[in-house]
């Protein structure tokens, strides 16, 4: 049994992943609507662990985290249904400032590459880890995090990612992204 | 050239998954490697930016430090921990729970007494006393360690993040200000009132761009960096001959004032001090040059916000 204060540091990081990960200027526009949905999220994830069956060899700490990621996922995945019966589309959010920051490009960074950074970098998990909590292969997690980060150092005024891309893939040039 | 597999590589070794055999053999390669070791100081920039904009503590990855011989990450992992199971369970029995009565006695004289407090054996008076002289033995020497350690801090220079503000500075030169730096400035400048009204908004404690009497060293803009435990104001200046020098401000928390300290690091001359609330490290190639920066941002009242 770990002690509390173990308890309390993963509580934290959570809280913070959390917050890093709900900030999206789409559905959720500022700090405090951040903490409140990170607050129901974090407890809905603390009552479910309980019935679940630690049999599969992962730590609880990444079962925690990979609850905490599919009730958001299934929380997005109903805000986006209904913008999409009332008609609103998925334009650009008003609340998006152009800005050369970490935060504001993270924010710009789709769902599935911001999970992957975010529990690499900000929690410390290891790939595989990572891997376990977002139920992907290891390999996806390598190119998700290859992705997020050539992105996020083009939102900074790094490199450009084309340029990246071209050292990184030189034999890649007649690839193309299908989505 | 670098391949598919040395990007999964090298993410490993910037996210401190690799084995200690594979981080050597890594290490190895990037002594030799000078694109290599572009690219890591690149990624672990990054990754230190990323984490003081979400305030996560240090201590969980440290930042990359190129002035040491190794390049090892020698950060403290977080610990894999189960999750506690009795705080779970107490969020989930939020309903009030109803406690059995306790029961009761059939009538007031068959109700069981206290049991009688059973007399301990007296101690051997002897023993008695050396474990109290044991103790007060105890108590002496940590008054005294305590007395000693207050008249360390007292006397000498107080304990500060010099070593780590030294690396961020170290850090941020390289990434920010080298020649073969891979990433821009943000805000180019040779106005320090520009500079320091573009600082302001970033830092909840103001940033001052100290405006430096010489005509030999210009500044030419800044950035924010990674410092120590949260974001840094990174100013670039240069010199006459074109060599460029670092100064990295970071807002510590109420540091005593100290004097700058002049080291060589890896090639770098490097000045780090206390003043104003701020940690202050200035960063060079040029001794000269960081000496006369130091001594120009050292002065009074450079740097006061």
């Amino acid at each position: 049994m770990p002690s509390s204060r173990e308890w309390c540091d993963d509580a934290g990081a959570m809280r913070r992943f959390g917050r890093a990960l709900v900030r999206d200027d789409r559905f959720v526009c500022d700090d405090a609507s951040a903490i409140a949905l990170v607050d129901k999220l974090f407890r809905q994830a603390s009552l479910t662990l309980i019935d679940e069956c630690p049999g599969d060899g992962s730590s609880a700490r990444v079962r925690a985290f990979a609850q905490f990621i599919r009730l958001y996922r299934r929380h997005v995945r109903r805000l986006a249904a209904e913008e999409a019966d009332a008609g609103w589309g998925e334009g650009p959010s008003v609340f998006a400032r152009p800005s050369a920051s970490v935060t504001s490009g993270m924010r710009a960074l789709p769902l599935d590459l911001r999970e992957a950074l975010l529990l690499v970098v900000l929690v410390g998990f290891s790939h595989c880890e990572a891997a376990q909590a977002l139920d992907i292969p290891l390999a996806a997690v390598v190119d998700r995090l290859c992705r997020a980060r050539l992105r996020l150092a083009a939102h900074m005024g790094g490199p450009k990612r084309d340029a990246l891309n071209d050292t990184l893939w030189p034999n890649a040039a007649h690839l193309r992204i299908v989505k | 050239m670098t391949s598919r597999f040395d990007v999964a590589e090298t993410f490993a070794y910037v996210d401190n998954c690799l084995t200690s055999a594979q981080r050597s053999d890594f290490e190895a390669r990037l002594r030799e490697e000078a694109e290599l070791r572009r690219e890591v100081a690149l990624w672990e920039t990054q990754n230190a930016a990323i984490r003081a904009a979400f305030g996560a503590p240090v201590s969980a990855r440290a930042a990359i430090d190129l002035g040491r011989n190794s390049n090892e990450n020698q950060a403290v992992r977080l610990a894999v921990s189960e999750v506690d199971w009795r705080t779970a369970t107490s969020l989930r029995t939020a309903e009030p729970k109803v406690w059995p009565a306790p029961p009761r006695a059939k009538t007031p004289t068959t109700a069981q007494k206290p049991p009688a407090t059973v007399a301990k054996p007296a101690e051997n008076p002897a023993r008695q006393t050396r474990t109290e002289r044991k103790s007060l033995r105890r108590v002496l020497v940590a008054v005294l360690a305590m007395a000693a350690a207050l008249f360390f801090v007292a006397t000498n220079n107080p304990s500060w993040p010099s070593d780590k503000l030294t690396a961020a500075g170290i850090a941020a030169y390289r990434a920010f200000a080298a020649p073969a730096a891979p990433t821009p400035l943000e805000f180019r400048t040779s106005n320090p009132a520009a500079l320091t009204r573009w600082l302001a908004p970033q830092f909840a404690r103001g940033v001052v761009a100290p405006e430096l009497r010489s005509s030999a060293l210009r500044l030419i803009g800044g950035r924010i960096a990674p410092g120590t435990a949260a974001g840094a104001a990174f100013l670039v200046y240069e010199d006459a001959h074109g060599n460029r020098l670092g100064l990295l401000i970071e807002p510590l928390d109420a540091p005593l004032p100290s004097r700058p300290e002049i080291r060589k690091r890896e090639g770098l001359t490097v000045a780090a001090w206390t003043d104003a609330g701020h940690g202050f490290v200035a960063i060079g190639t040029d001794r000269d040059a960081v000496v006369e920066l130091t001594g120009l941002v050292a002065a009074p009242g450079s740097t006061r916000p």
